[in-house]
């Protein structure tokens, strides 16, 4: 099982196998074109998609309603109301984190930039792009909130995170569609925070062009190891493709399945998440988003970028460079690397 | 006019002279027999790995394009690779601070507790070594949950005198949450080496003391110090081969400490780094090669500084 965003990394050491040739077209039906997107690269495709990550942004009802906010539905609208939290006294609104690149990538992504081109028939070319406009425009968006304080700084996968969550320090988690498993697993919306949770779409960076983006989602792969590959594809694409395993999985596992008969299932749509209080989330915020997703192109040395960029929101919340700086070291620090590892940036 | 001659021997009879040889032969292979487990798992796991680890060092390894054979260019990329000299000036850095601050810790405790016979000293030993026999892995979860916000003291015993808590995991004092860590792990291995040394020692030699009118810190300073001075020195090499090889505590508390411990922080954890996480075997072996070499260089001079002076006589 590995998640999409890792698949190039593998791919490019040949680890992996090709399963295309076991796609035939009713599984290919099963799952949009973001879905398969996601687990391939180039032609190729590399993964079996089982459960994905549309984000949303969760927000705390109790309060919204005691500081008279509206769900924002730009990023424009979402800081005024973080301003607006703070002035009143209120909690943070949301967190700055150094551990949730993915989520830093899609969202600038969402706000236009292509970190990556990437085409395996030419493994050699690769296009990097961090330091644009759009790239920096974001970093210094949130550089800005945590700067006003309107932000944490928390490292988000952390104890500390959750006991804050828990606490209620947070009016606001920019999420996926697996936070409900993953936070109420570690206990948050439990005892008195039950049901203060609810599901948002998340805010736009342009009202009038919506992009909807994903964080994770996993994939149970082939390793070029295999001497059955067949077999192996054969087990990779069946394991959730029966209802029953996939009824289990959203219910129970709660994860975000891709195959399109729960996506169109009444039941998946019209399930209350209990999360989220009751809230239909489903309907209203995650399958739009799931279906609306096209799919990254995720970089071939993703443990190196994520820890560049991690680094670099670390300098940014250090003080140690302003947004745009820091958006520079990591492009010069991720072309280096390409460079060194045989690439030819673009 | 008696000449001792040899008696004639038959083959293969029971001689004096050849049952000797057979007896030390037989011992001698007995000898190699009991130490033949300990020489495979030695040759194994240790040998081995080494020189397939030297051989990879060799090669250079990339993403897209073949194995490349470069004998020493990894060395000379590792030797100028800022990240690699910045890990190392962290090690060193730390262990100038580290070292002595142990070594006294351990030292002044060590020589109350010896001074001490009560139960309470006793009881004191066992605590003060407690930490250690604490996995290192469990200290360092332990301290990060104590550093926390959330989680650790800090925030009310610094409320009580109205203060703001430093943030011991932040990126401006990561250096003293790791060296208070370290300490607090180690200090009572040390103890108990130098209680150790310490008893050992003579106590006639303080009822001579005594006698000429030495007070109880005249005798810790001029006696005892100086008779322990080779457990000292084992404590120093110990200390120095194992800061310079830092890596548990900084890996562990590398996700909670939000950004100011980075994956090449120290040498160990950037060899991991390169080896484990961005699969390049070849540079991370080096990596160790190299940091073998710098302890192997820093060991070999102290261990030639203390050898004839013998430690610190004063």
């Amino acid at each position: 099982m590995i998640e999409a965003d890792r698949i190039p990394n593998y791919q490019i050491q040949g680890a992996l196998a090709d399963i295309s040739d076991y796609v035939d077209a009713s599984i290919r039906s099963n799952f949009s074109d973001g879905a398969w997107n996601d687990v391939s690269v180039g032609a190729g495709i590399y993964g079996a998609p089982i459960d994905g990550g549309p984000m949303g942004m969760i927000y705390r009802t109790d309060v919204f309603e005691t500081y008279d906010i509206t769900p924002p539905t730009t990023w424009a609208e979402y800081e005024t109301a973080a301003e607006t939290v703070k002035a009143a006294g209120g909690p943070l609104f949301g967190n700055f984190a150094t551990d949730a690149q993915a989520a830093i990538m899609a969202l600038q992504i969402q706000n236009g930039a292509t970190p990556f081109s990437y085409d395996p028939t030419n493994p050699g070319d690769i296009g990097i792009s961090l330091n644009d406009t759009a790239s920096k425009g974001v970093l210094e968006y949130w550089a800005r909130l945590s700067e006003k304080g309107l932000v944490g700084t928390t490292n988000q996968f952390t104890p500390e995170y959750i006991a804050g969550m828990i606490n209620g320090d947070y009016a606001t988690e920019i999420s996926a569609a697996w936070a409900p498993g993953y936070l109420s697993g570690a206990g948050v919306g439990a005892g008195d925070g039950e049901g203060k949770w609810a599901a948002a779409p998340i805010p736009q960076w342009d009202a009038n062009n919506p992009v909807a983006i994903n964080w994770g989602g996993s994939a149970f792969s082939v390793t070029a190891q295999s001497s059955q590959p067949e077999l192996a594809a054969k087990v990779a694409l069946g394991l959730y493709a029966d209802d029953a395993s996939l009824t289990h999985g959203w219910e129970n596992q709660i994860i975000f399945p891709l195959n399109q008969q729960v996506l169109g299932s009444s039941e998946f749509n019209d399930y209350e998440v209990p999360f989220f209080g009751g809230q239909q989330a489903n309907k209203e915020v995650f399958v739009p988003a799931a279906n609306a997703y096209k799919g990254f192109t995720y970089s071939p040395f993703a443990q190196f970028y994520y820890e560049a960029l991690g680094e670099a929101v670390a300098t940014i919340h250090a003080g140690e460079a302003t947004a745009s700086e820091a958006a520079d070291t990591m492009q010069s620090r991720v072309a280096a690397y390409a460079t060194e590892q045989g690439f030819t940036v673009k | 006019m008696s000449t001792t001659t040899k008696q004639p021997q038959e083959a293969g009879s029971n001689s004096a002279p050849k049952r000797k040889l057979r007896t030390k032969r037989r011992h001698t292979v007995a000898g190699w027999l009991f130490m033949m487990p300990f020489t495979l798992v030695f040759l194994t796991f240790l040998v081995a790995p080494l020189f397939y680890a030297a051989y990879l060092s060799t090669f250079r390894s990339a993403l897209v394009g073949d194995t490349k054979f470069v004998l020493f260019d990894n060395y000379v990329k590792a030797l100028t690779d800022p990240q690699f000299l910045d890990g190392v000036s962290f090690v060193l850095r730390f262990a100038v601070i580290l070292i002595p601050l142990q070594m006294g810790v351990s030292l002044i405790v060590a020589l109350l507790l010896d001074q001490l016979t009560t139960k309470f000293a006793k009881a004191a030993r066992l605590m003060i070594f407690l930490p250690y026999a604490i996995p290192l892995v469990i200290g360092a979860i332990m301290w990060g949950f104590l550093y926390s916000k959330n989680f650790g003291p800090m925030g009310e015993i610094f409320g009580l005198i109205g203060a703001i808590p430093p943030d011991l995991l932040s990126r401006e004092l990561i250096f003293f949450g790791l060296l208070n860590l370290v300490t607090w792990q180690w200090a009572g291995y040390y103890m108990i080496i130098i209680f150790a040394a310490l008893q050992g020692i003579d106590s006639t030699l303080y009822e001579a003391a005594r006698i000429d009118g030495a007070n109880n810190l005249q005798i810790a300073l001029k006696i005892k110090i100086p008779l322990v001075t080779p457990a000292l020195v084992l404590i120093l090499i110990f200390a120095l081969i194992g800061t310079l090889q830092f890596f548990n505590e900084p890996q562990i508390l590398k996700p909670l400490a939000a950004g100011a411990i980075d994956a090449s922080f120290t040498p160990n954890m950037y060899a991991y780094q390169q080896a484990f996480l961005l699969g390049d075997f070849n540079y991370g072996s080096t990596i160790s090669f190299v940091l073998g070499a710098v302890v192997f260089v820093f060991v070999y001079i102290f261990i030639f500084a203390t050898r004839r002076r013998g430690g610190f006589m004063l």
